[in-house]
């Protein structure tokens, strides 16, 4: 199956400053893929490329099967960062508005956000005019514009930010219900622990480079070193003595332990030692991998949000 | 393009749900009224009452003002008794046995405390003296702008001492004034020999159909655009700021968009003129004015309109694009507006000359175009053809350049946030590759 989206050595830049550096990725087909990357780093510059909104200086990028990215328009949904909606407009005209620019026929467009606005629970602000909305509602309603020409491909900016709990449950099964549907979606955020849960592959830009792509899995076995928090008779001082400890962070009644060989071997030498009372191995988790990379340098000013 | 057609039914909904569009709809006749009407009510509805006094230094004039004021102010009214016009009531001042200026003075106080109006010195020499060093009537008042009070005094002491020097020669003033009665004319258009052979009487031409048909067609295309292209300036703003034009630009080009746009204007502005050119003949009808409308012009004044639209709308358009903020706007409008403006401050020269060098020249440059040639089209004979015809090549292949341009500077500035830039950078927009 040919990927929903290539990006071949892709580069942009905007005057001095490359934005997008030589980026090369694919996007499986049904996948829901996450792109995680602190602010600046070059996500939206990414995303825009994608959608033919920006042209890249260098490279090419390919999206559903089509090197013209403008014949594939049509079948992608885009829900940008900052939210896009004309405030005078009521609700069901700005969708169909929004729906007819992607070519889809206008009944079919009535029918897919009137499903939808009640899918999400909004089933009375089809007649409203989107000043009228509260911001999770209008963030709804910015979902529903993105998808209500039935795309292939949803490219989601920052969906989630800025959403109460019970709205990001809500937006987030929507977001499964696309999956299910067969829709490819790709979404930016800064919530780590979304992007673990939902992710089927991630992708890490850092400085408009590409530092992590792939499962969560292969990510966590590649880049993270596991790390082993032990409670053993002799503490700290009998870690230290051991061959294969890189790293010793001693919390008092337990150590944090990073090693160089398997833990398994490791556990079976410690044992030999002395007395184990606690040996738990714990992978690293996205957040510590994303903190790990994107961690400023004190002159640097790029704190993550995350 | 029907993308290109669905933006502009959605810009034209917009368009005709807001408030800017009802306040449109007025503000071509509201303009019309102000430019043609306000004089004419003001003056009319002038019925106040002016006390002046008179110092009559020739001691023989004032009774005789004072029996014109009378006869002026029985004109000023109606059978029914309502005044239609200013009273003037004059008062005869005795300067005798005080100096000039004393008599000045108190004069001058009683304006400031509000019993007089104005006052009037009529020299004794008016009588005698003529040519150079003719001695002038001296109107003293605290309102130089009141006009029609000073008129009417120097015109009836003009008749005043024109029947006293009359009387001097010999001659009987009333018979004098009877013998330098003005002739009266008629201006009359050209006659033809029609279908049955004879000369067809030549019509007359009335100030009406000369200046105010023509004048109005011209104003009404300018009240048209300028209620039209200047929103398309907002309209590019407020999708910049409110990241609209991201969602669109995920969907149309940049190109489309701004066509889309464009023709959505055409549309409310074709919808307001209809609205207009329907409202205007049914008041010529109810005035009696139908014969005078010139229905050969409604396919100019569509054509003009919708070339100016483009033309002046694509350079808002441009102009939106590059701003962040619709206070930016403010300082980066002006040349466009002085563009779409100038035409108009010549409208009088080019009507009452139409085919003058510079109402020639001024009509051929693109910009003028859509208002100073459709004025001179209404104003009989109208413009040679190959004028008419180098006006439109030129200012359809001006509004196509414009509308490239514009379409480039979209691209890029729908995109720019934060820093509002200036000409110079959206030139470098428009030439990049």
């Amino acid at each position: 199956m040919t990927p929903a989206i290539i990006l071949d050595s892709v580069t942009k830049r905007f005057g001095q400053t490359t934005a997008v550096d030589a980026l090369s990725l694919q996007v499986p087909q049904g996948a829901i893929y996450g792109f995680i990357g602190p602010n600046g780093s070059g996500k939206t510059t990414t995303l825009r490329m994608i959608m033919n909104i920006l042209l890249a200086d260098s490279g090419w990028v390919e999206v559903l099967g089509d090197r013209s990215t403008v014949a594939a328009r049509d079948r992608v949904g885009y829900l940008p960062e900052e939210r896009g909606l004309y405030k005078q407009m009521p609700v069901r005209r700005l969708l169909t508005y929004y729906g007819e620019l992607k070519g889809a026929r206008r009944a079919d467009v009535e029918r897919e956000a009137d499903w939808w606005l009640t899918r999400l629970g909004l089933p009375n602000v089809a007649d409203k005019k989107v000043q009228a909305l509260s911001k999770g509602m209008s963030q709804k309603v910015q979902f529903i514009a993105a998808v209500v020409a039935r795309p292939d491909l949803v490219i989601l900016d920052e969906p989630f930010s800025g959403l109460d709990p019970v709205n990001r449950d809500v937006l987030r099964d929507a977001v499964l219900e696309l999956k299910r549907r067969g829709t490819t979606i790709v979404f930016s955020t800064h919530d780590m622990s979304m992007a673990e849960l939902m992710c089927d592959r991630i992708f890490m830009i850092f400085k408009g480079r590409k530092v992590l792509d792939g499962s969560l899995d292969e990510i966590q076995s590649t880049y993270g070193h596991d790390e082993v928090h032990v409670r053993v008779q002799g503490g700290a001082a009998v870690l230290r003595s051991m061959a294969g400890v890189d790293a010793v962070v001693d919390h008092g009644n337990a150590q944090q332990v990073r090693l160089s060989i398997d833990p398994q071997a490791f556990l079976a030498q410690l044992a030999a030692r002395a007395t184990v009372q606690r040996f738990e191995i714990t992978r690293p988790s996205l957040h510590d991998i994303f903190v790990e990379i994107a961690r400023p340098a004190p002159e640097d000013d790029i704190l993550p949000s995350a | 393009m029907s993308r290109v057609i669905t933006i502009a039914v959605a810009e034209f909904e917009q368009a005709v749900r807001s408030r800017a569009f009802l306040l449109g709809l007025l503000a071509v006749p509201l303009l019309m009224a102000l430019a043609f009407g306000i004089q004419a009510l003001t003056a009319r509805r002038d019925t106040s009452e002016r006390h002046f006094a008179i110092v009559d230094r020739t001691g023989t004039i004032a009774p005789q003002i004072v029996e014109a004021a009378r006869q002026h102010n029985a004109e000023q009214t109606s059978t029914t008794g309502r005044k239609t016009g200013p009273s003037f009531l004059p008062e005869i001042v005795s300067g005798e046995g005080q100096a000039a200026e004393a008599t000045r003075l108190a004069l001058s106080e009683r304006v400031r405390g509000g019993e007089l109006f104005a006052f009037v010195e009529i020299p004794a020499e008016v009588l005698t003296a003529t040519g150079a060093d003719a001695p002038r009537l001296g109107y003293y008042t605290e309102y130089p702008t009141y006009q029609a009070l000073p008129e009417w005094v120097r015109q009836e002491v003009s008749r005043a001492v024109a029947d006293r020097r009359l009387s001097k020669l010999g001659a009987d003033p009333t018979e004098a004034r009877r013998l330098l009665e003005p002739v009266p004319m008629d201006r009359r258009s050209l006659v033809v020999r029609t279908t049955d052979g004879k000369v067809s009487e030549a019509e007359k031409v009335d100030a009406v159909r000369a200046f105010a048909m023509p004048a109005i067609t011209m104003f009404m295309l300018f009240g048209l655009v300028m209620s039209s292209a200047p929103q398309l300036l907002n309209s590019v703003i407020e999708e910049k700021t409110s990241r609209i034009s991201e969602v669109l630009l995920g969907s149309v080009s940049a190109f489309h968009l701004m066509l889309g746009k464009l023709l959505g204007s055409v549309g409310v502005t074709l919808l307001l003129g209809l609205i207009y050119i329907g409202g205007g003949l049914l008041a010529a009808a109810q005035a009696d004015y139908f014969g005078l409308i010139q229905w050969s012009l409604i396919p100019w004044f569509a054509l003009f309109l919708i070339i100016a639209v483009f033309l002046y709308g694509a350079m808002f358009i441009a102009i939106g694009a590059a701003c962040s903020e619709v206070k930016d706007a403010q300082g980066m409008m002006m040349p466009a507006l002085i563009l779409a403006m100038f035409p108009i401050f010549l409208w009088l020269q080019v009507a009452q000359n139409p085919d003058s060098a510079m109402s020639v020249g001024f009509s051929l440059f693109p910009f003028a175009t859509p208002y100073l040639m459709l004025l001179r089209i209404a104003i009989p004979p109208g413009p040679p053809a190959w004028q008419v015809v180098l006006s439109l090549v030129g200012a359809v292949a001006t509004t196509l350049a414009m509308v490239y341009a514009a379409g480039r500077v979209l691209r890029v500035g729908l995109l720019m946030q934060g820093k509002t830039a200036n000409y110079r950078d959206m030139l470098r927009w428009i030439t990049a590759k």
